[in-house]
Formats: C-alpha cells, sequence, structure tokens
C-alpha cells in the first residue's frame, strides 16, 4: 500500500461545552453523597437502603485488572457524583421552558425534539448530564399503556414495576463499576411495554456528558412484559475536553414470556486526541435477561469512540426457546481501546444464540472481542454461533480475540470462528483503478465489512453509523 | 493434602538452587481455577481429591515388562522419569560422531528454566528434579529410524511426585523423529511433574509424537518450551488413549524467519477423564507459519479442555496462524471448554480460528445406517473418521499404522443414553 499523508488535524464533530451553570453535589464518594443525591431525587426510603447497601458492598470490592486496556487509576473522592443543569431544577413543563442553550445543544446533536422531528416517529427522552430534560410523544404511548420515562420519574409514578425488576438482572453485589453504579446512578430511560404490545416507534435516548469532572452513573431498565416487542435506540456524544471521564452505566433488559427486546447502540463520545491525551473511559454493564418462554434479546453496537471501551453487553437465556443475538462494530483508531464483547449464558432447553463481532484498528490502538459462551448442563439442544472477524490497518495497532467456549452436554452445538487480516489488496485495487482514492476505497470496503451489523440497525441509526465507520477512520489509511 | 517434599543430597551442588524453588513453590501452592492459565482445570482441586499425600521418597526400581515397537528404531528408555538406557544400533554408525545422549542433571537446565522461574510448576520441578536425559544432534545429521522413547512407570508409586525433565537439541540441518510412548503398569497413583526443553537451529526438522500405550490412572503434566530459529520445522503430535489426568502445554517460540511450528492432537477421553491441552505459540519473526489441529472425543464423563493462543508480534509480518479445535461430545455428562485466543500486533498477517463442539451428526449417522451398518458399528466409523483426519500430514507408514491401531483399540463406545 502506498504511503499517504492525510490531514489528520480533523475536528471532533461533537466537541463543545455548553456554557451553562451546573448544580452539583460536593465532591467525593462517601454516604454523604449518596444521601445528597438520594435527596436530591426525592427518592423512597427503600431506595436509598438500596444504594447504601450496595455502597457497603462496594467498599468490600477491588477494581477489576485483568482487562486488556489499561488505565490510570480512578480517583473517585475526586469526582462529583450528582449534577444537573440549574434551569432543570423548576421542571419545565413545556420544550418553551427549556433552557434556549439546552435546545440549541440538541439541535447541533441532531437530535429530534422539537415539532419537525415529530415526523421522523421517534419519542426521545433526553439526558442532559443527569436530569431528563423533556419526553416527547408520551401521549401516544401512554394511550398503548407504554411507560417511557425517566427512571427517577418511574421511582416516583411506578415504584412497584422499579422495585421489583431494578437489580434483578444486575444485583448489587456485582462486579465493581456495577456495584458503583448501583450506589449512585443519577438518571437514565425507564420502559415498560406491557403484554402483548407492539410498541410503535423506536423508542431513543441520546446521552450527554456536558459538566466537567462528572461522572456518569445511567440506569437504563427496560422490561417488556409478555408477548411484547421493543426496539430501543442508544446514540451518544461528548463534548472536547482534556480531562479522562468516567462513565459507568448500568443496563438492564427483561424478556418475558414471547417478548422481544431490540437494544441498538451507536457510541460516539470523545475518543481523546491524536495523541491519546483525554477521552472518555466507558465501563459499562449491560445485561438483559431472556426470562420467558420464547422470549428473544438482541444487542448491536456501533463503538466509535471513547478513549477506552469496556463493555460485554450479555444475555442470560433462561427462558425455554430463548434467542439472544449480539452484533458489534468496534472500531479503533489513534490511542484508543476496546476490549468489548458478549456473553451468553444457555439455561433454558432450546436455546440459540448469535454472536457477530466486526473489530477494526488502526493508529496505535488495540482492539480486543472477549466472549464467553457457556452452555449449561440442562440447556439441552441448544445452538451457538459466533464469528468474530478483525481488520488491522498498519502495524503499531493490535486485534486480539479471546472467546471462552464452554459446552456441558452433547446435544447442543457450538460453532466459533475468527480470523485476522489486513484490508485485501485486490479489492483495494479493484476500487483504485476505477477511479476511487485510497480512503473512498477504505471506506467502501470497511463498510462492506461491516455489513452484517449494520444491517441490524434500524433505520435512523444505519445511516449515521455508516458515516461514523467512514469518519472514523479517516487518516488511518497509509 | 499432606506435602512431603524433601530435598534429599545436601551435598548437591544445586542445593541452593532447589531450597529457594522449594520455598518459592511453597509460597504459591498448586496452581488453582483462579489462575487464568489454569481457568478450566484445577490442579489444586485434582490433585487434594486424588492424593492424601505427595511425597518424593526414592523408591525401588522394577524391571517392566518390555514392550517393543516392531519397526526399525532406536530407542531411549526412561523408567519412572530417569533414564536407564539407549540403543541406537539401528542407525548402523558410531553415533558418538553424531550426537550425544546422557543422564540429565540438574545444571544443565538452569538457562531454560530461568526464563519460566515465575510458573510454580517449573519452580516444583526444579526443587525436586530427579533425572530425565539430554540429547544433543550434531549438524547435518539426519536419522534413519526413528528414535522411540520407552516411557515406563512401573512398581510401586504410590502419592509419589516424579519430577524430571528432557532437553533436546537440534543442531543446524538435522533430522529427526521422536515417539513418546508412555507404558504405565504401576500400582497406586502418582503424579508426573515434567518439563521438556527443545531447540532447533537453523534448518532443522523435528516431529515429536507423544501416545500412551493404554489407559491411564494416574496425573501428568507436561510443559514443552520449543525455540525455533530460521527454516527450522517442529511438529508436535499427541494421541492419547486416556488417563485420569493430563495437561500438556507447549510453548512455542518462532525465533527465526520461515520457522513453522505445528500441533496435532487426537484424544479419546474415556470415564472421567480429564485432559487439557494448552498451546502458545508467539509468531516473533517475519515469514512463520503455524498450524493447530485439535480433535477431542468426550465419552462417560470426560472433561476436555484447549487453550490454544497465538501472538503475533508487530515485526511479525506475513504471518500464516491456523488453529482449529474441534470436541465431538458423546454422552451429557462429557464436556468440551475451549479458549482460542488470537493476540496480533502486525497487520501483513493470516490469522483465523475455529472451534466447533456437539453431538455425532444425525445426519451422518442416518446415511451409514440406511446402508446397512449398525448404529454401534456407524457411531464408530464416525468418531474414526473425526479423529483419522489428524493423521492426514503424517507420512511416515509405520507411525501411521501404530496409530490407526491404536484408535481401533481405543474407540471403545457403549451405551449411547440418547
Amino acid at each position: 500500500m502506498s504511503t499517504k499523508v492525510i490531514d489528520t488535524n480533523k475536528e471532533y464533530k461533537y466537541g463543545f461545552t455548553t456554557d451553562i451553570e451546573s448544580f452539583k453535589a460536593p465532591k467525593g464518594l462517601n454516604e454523604a453523597t449518596i444521601k445528597f443525591i438520594s435527596k436530591e431525587k426525592k427518592e423512597p426510603k427503600w431506595l436509598l437502603d438500596w444504594r447504601l447497601k450496595a455502597y457497603k458492598r462496594l467498599k468490600s470490592l477491588k477494581e477489576p485488572n485483568w482487562q486488556k486496556p489499561k488505565y490510570p487509576k480512578i480517583n473517585y473522592q475526586d469526582l462529583y457524583y450528582y449534577s444537573a443543569p440549574k434551569s432543570v431544577k423548576d421542571k419545565p413543563k413545556s420544550l418553551d421552558e427549556v433552557d434556549p442553550k439546552l435546545i440549541e445543544t440538541y439541535k447541533k446533536l441532531g437530535i429530534p425534539l422539537d415539532e419537525q422531528k415529530r415526523l421522523s416517529g421517534v419519542a426521545v427522552d433526553a439526558v442532559f448530564d443527569s436530569v431528563s430534560v423533556a419526553t416527547t410523544f408520551k401521549g401516544e404511548l401512554t394511550k398503548k399503556g407504554i411507560i417511557f420515562c425517566s427512571i427517577s420519574e418511574a421511582i416516583q409514578k411506578h415504584p412497584d414495576l422499579v422495585r421489583k425488576y431494578l437489580g434483578s438482572v444486575i444485583p448489587i453485589t456485582d462486579h465493581y463499576f456495577a456495584t458503583l453504579n448501583s450506589a449512585v446512578f443519577t438518571d437514565g430511560s425507564f420502559v415498560y411495554i406491557p403484554p402483548n404490545v407492539r410498541c410503535p416507534m423506536e423508542l431513543s435516548t441520546y446521552f450527554r456528558i456536558n459538566a466537567s469532572q462528572t461522572g456518569q452513573f445511567e440506569r437504563t431498565l427496560i422490561i417488556a412484559d409478555k408477548g411484547s416487542y421493543v426496539s430501543y435506540l442508544e446514540g451518544c456524544t461528548a463534548p472536547m475536553r482534556d480531562e479522562n471521564q468516567l462513565h459507568a452505566a448500568n443496563v438492564e433488559l427483561v424478556a418475558l414470556d414471547d417478548a422481544e427486546i431490540k437494544y441498538s447502540t451507536v457510541q460516539n463520545w470523545y475518543p481523546g486526541d491524536e495523541q491519546g491525551k483525554g477521552g472518555i473511559y466507558n465501563f459499562v454493564t449491560k445485561r438483559g435477561a431472556c426470562r420467558g418462554k420464547n422470549s428473544k434479546i438482541s444487542w448491536t453496537q456501533v463503538e466509535t469512540g471513547s478513549a477506552i471501551t469496556w463493555k460485554y453487553p450479555s444475555c442470560i437465556l433462561q427462558g425455554d426457546n430463548s434467542v439472544g443475538e449480539f452484533y458489534s462494530i468496534a472500531i479503533t483508531n489513534n490511542y484508543q481501546k476496546a476490549d468489548t464483547g458478549t456473553k451468553m449464558i444457555h439455561l433454558g432447553k432450546n436455546t440459540k444464540s448469535k454472536i457477530i463481532s466486526k473489530g477494526i484498528s488502526a493508529g496505535k490502538a488495540d482492539n480486543t472481542y472477549r466472549g464467553l459462551v457457556d452452555i449449561n448442563k440442562k440447556a439441552i439442544n441448544s445452538r451457538n454461533y459466533t464469528q468474530c472477524d478483525s481488520l488491522l490497518m498498519g502495524n503499531k495497532c493490535g486485534a486480539h480475540t479471546v472467546p471462552y467456549i464452554k459446552n456441558k452436554n452433547s446435544s447442543s452445538t457450538i460453532e466459533h470462528e475468527a480470523t485476522t487480516s489486513k484490508i485485501n489488496e485486490e479489492q483495494l485495487f479493484y476500487c483504485n483503478q476505477r477511479g476511487l482514492n485510497q480512503e473512498e476505497a477504505v471506506s467502501l470496503i470497511v463498510n462492506g465489512f461491516c455489513k452484517e451489523v449494520l444491517q441490524q440497525l434500524p433505520m435512523e441509526f444505519a445511516v449515521e453509523a455508516q458515516k461514523l465507520v467512514s469518519i472514523s477512520l479517516e487518516g488511518s489509511v497509509g | 493434602m499432606e506435602l512431603n517434599f524433601k530435598i534429599k543430597d545436601k551435598s548437591d551442588k544445586s542445593l541452593k538452587l532447589r531450597e529457594a524453588n522449594l520455598s518459592t513453590f511453597k509460597k504459591k501452592g498448586f496452581p488453582n481455577k483462579r489462575e487464568e492459565d489454569w481457568k478450566f482445570t484445577d490442579l489444586e482441586k485434582v490433585l487434594s481429591e486424588n492424593f492424601k499425600e505427595l511425597h518424593n521418597n526414592q523408591l525401588d526400581k522394577k524391571k517392566p515388562n518390555v514392550q517393543d515397537l516392531k519397526f526399525s528404531h532406536n530407542s531411549i528408555t526412561l523408567i519412572n522419569g530417569k533414564l536407564e538406557s539407549f540403543d541406537f544400533k539401528s542407525e548402523n554408525l558410531q553415533y558418538e560422531n553424531f550426537f550425544k545422549i546422557n543422564e540429565f542433571h540438574l545444571d544443565q537446565h538452569l538457562n531454560f528454566a530461568n526464563e519460566l522461574k515465575d510458573n510454580q510448576m517449573q519452580n516444583l520441578n526444579t526443587a525436586l528434579h530427579e533425572g530425565g536425559f539430554y540429547l544433543n544432534i550434531k549438524s547435518d545429521y539426519k536419522f534413519r529410524y526413528p528414535i522411540v522413547i520407552y516411557n515406563y512407570f512401573t512398581g510401586v508409586l504410590k502419592n509419589k511426585i516424579i519430577n524430571n525433565s528432557e532437553t533436546i537439541t537440534m543442531s543446524k540441518n538435522s533430522d529427526a523423529t521422536i515417539i513418546e510412548y508412555l507404558i504405565d503398569e504401576s500400582e497406586g497413583n502418582f503424579f508426573n511433574n515434567t518439563f521438556k526443553y527443545i531447540n532447533l537451529e537453523e534448518n532443522a526438522s523435528l516431529n515429536y509424537y507423544f501416545i500412551n500405550k493404554k489407559e491411564s490412572n494416574n496425573f501428568f503434566y507436561e510443559f514443552s518450551k520449543v525455540e525455533l530459529l530460521k527454516n527450522s520445522n517442529f511438529k508436535k503430535y499427541l494421541f492419547s488413549s486416556g488417563m485420569k489426568f493430563g495437561k500438556f502445554e507447549s510453548n512455542i517460540k518462532l525465533n527465526g524467519m520461515n520457522s513453522c511450528g505445528e500441533v496435532y492432537s487426537g484424544l479419546f477421553l474415556g470415564i472421567n477423564n480429564h485432559q487439557e491441552i494448552k498451546t502458545n505459540i508467539q509468531h516473533l519473526k517475519p515469514n512463520c507459519q503455524s498450524h493447530q489441529d485439535i480433535k477431542n472425543v468426550l465419552a462417560s464423563g470426560s472433561k476436555g479442555v484447549f487453550q490454544g493462543k497465538v501472538f503475533v508480534d508487530s515485526i511479525a509480518q506475513k504471518t500464516n496462524a491456523y488453529q482449529l479445535s474441534k470436541g465431538l461430545l458423546l454422552d451429557k455428562d462429557s464436556e468440551f471448554n475451549t479458549k482460542p485466543e488470537l493476540e496480533i500486533y502486525a497487520d501483513d498477517v493470516k490469522c483465523s480460528h475455529g472451534s466447533t463442539s456437539g453431538n455425532i451428526d444425525k445426519e451422518a449417522l442416518f446415511y451409514l445406517k440406511a446402508r446397512g451398518i449398525k448404529e454401534k458399528e456407524a457411531i464408530k466409523i464416525i468418531i474414526k473418521g473425526f479423529l483419522e483426519s489428524v493423521l492426514e500430514k503424517i507420512k511416515d507408514k509405520d507411525i501411521t499404522d501404530i496409530l490407526l491401531n491404536h484408535f481401533n483399540k481405543h474407540i471403545k463406545y457403549e451405551n449411547r443414553s440418547n
């Protein structure tokens, strides 16, 4: 491949900070902070107790260190655990009451929040830092009995549902970051789809980290009751800044009998600059439980941002005949590091899972697929198919595959394949010959490489994701 | 489990080294599943469940029943891990001119051992080292006949731990085939902890076969450290008819251009067997190749593990690495766990792995039954076909014959539960 110098000074598209005075809790992780958060959010006592229990547990836990990307020690006492844009304190009743600067931020991000967005058929629960600002399309959803609101609102209005399911997939006794989230989570989304309802639109949330030095600890809980269906979109952008920011969200999905949840993520947080300075630490715990018979959970993710991405969206296939799917594209460039994959725990009979993972590594980045397929003794006639492909661009980056495969019964079948290679020279030559320059050709080939995953995304996301794939690799062709 | 490990010979010049290693081992203890390399095989648990005590006392030697392979070969005989005798008459040469063999002493393996000083099994091996052999094949010598290592375990070896090692150096342009033939006719249970250090200089070639004659009720751990220089070639074949516990680690360093390392295995595991194959193939120079093909048949509650790693350094461009692991599970109590790992830092490479596990293909079974073959026979044919695919690359007919015979004897397939 010929060496070509490309201008690498492309600005991060979403790199800006909105100048809004933030309302913050004092720095530091202690019981007082947790009580402050709980009081500020007017939470019932059981939740405060739950948080404190998690905090107690946290004190006995150690940060894990088995992962591939290492990061400097985080000083948890030096973080703010709660920050709300001040203007939100007196809950806005309509969009007009929302701080115009916030609205402008969302406009820059292209979030469909006002009238014109109604046409695109997307209901948005936008989280600006930690407090939900506005929610649209509520009426239409309410008619069907669907609850789609911030988790704080759900705690006030639907405490029984929250109490029943919160922590039932990711218990407070889980690993370090999940437990940290349980202790200090501030806001997030809550979705409940009643029995036999097919959610008529894609539910979508844009998260945005804004206030400096604020770790974001969202908590999302989605429950699909018997025979229901929901597709949920999560997209992320973050402003440009120098300090590393921690993001430790928990996402819990529960699918009951015959229910289906489709969860799609496009993650485009600030990856740090070309020298590897700054960027977000994305340590997220995502887990879905296929609790009912014939239920299905499908994770799709396009991970292009963050300095470090460290997450394994998992499926616990408890119900007989349940299905788990995981489609992933992870792109790392410059000094980015990703350690991502999935866990498929087969417990029920006739359970099926499918894993398609595409990793692309460029610059000086490291990209790891780490996954677990565990078919238990009782999960008879289960099946798994896994495909992990990695693409390397340049000899300063790394691509790694670490699958753990456990088959504990003879009636189940597991198939796993993985390949690692560089972009096919012949394909590049073919494109070049037809007048595409090197960069266009690479973009085209990479998009083809990712096609299987991109196809899984809902329309609105697929277009954005395709662009993201190309943007993320700009300047990496040499 | 009580550990009675004593360093007997106080006059040994390596006494200090032994003592230091023993105290390191005592600090760490036997590896357990909390260690990533032992995730699927908890040695501490396995040993404490099966041994009330482990000791390294010297025991009286008992002559084995000699089991000769029926083709022309050279031989090295080991009894309970120690070099007993060797015979290179077949070669029909003044062998001293072409290679050197002697009882292996501890101080000879220090260079190798030092690299593995973080491995507690190596610490244990050094501390309680009892013997083994050292074989140096001189430049340009190509063996006409294979060397068979008769590895006997005889006598009462109750609660005994045997720590031994072997070192094989293949000088430039040399060529050899080694067949390690394990014959366990001992009484009582023992644990064998063995380390192998194999070096291949430029253009050298070594084929190393491991076969155990019959199912063994004992516990084996083997660690092979192999280093290859330019244009050299190392092939390892592991065929086991089952052992109560076995873990075979191969650490292969491709440290010269155009070198090639291969690992093949066909295992048939029976009642409550637990066997692990672990490989770590490191591509450190450009244009190297590696190939791994692991086939496990698991019956009667046996557990098979494969942990295979391919590492490609950033300078190791044009690497070609392939790895395949397949588990055939015959009944519901058997288990196959794998971790095929790739760690790649160079871009112009072709690296891939595949791993499958499952029961006998119903369609294949139907096909055979439709042609009048009884189910039991049909299953046997399928299992044989599955295992024999590993033999395809072996050119030596004598060896293929032993292995085919070996498979025929050991595929005992009974009582299919479903």
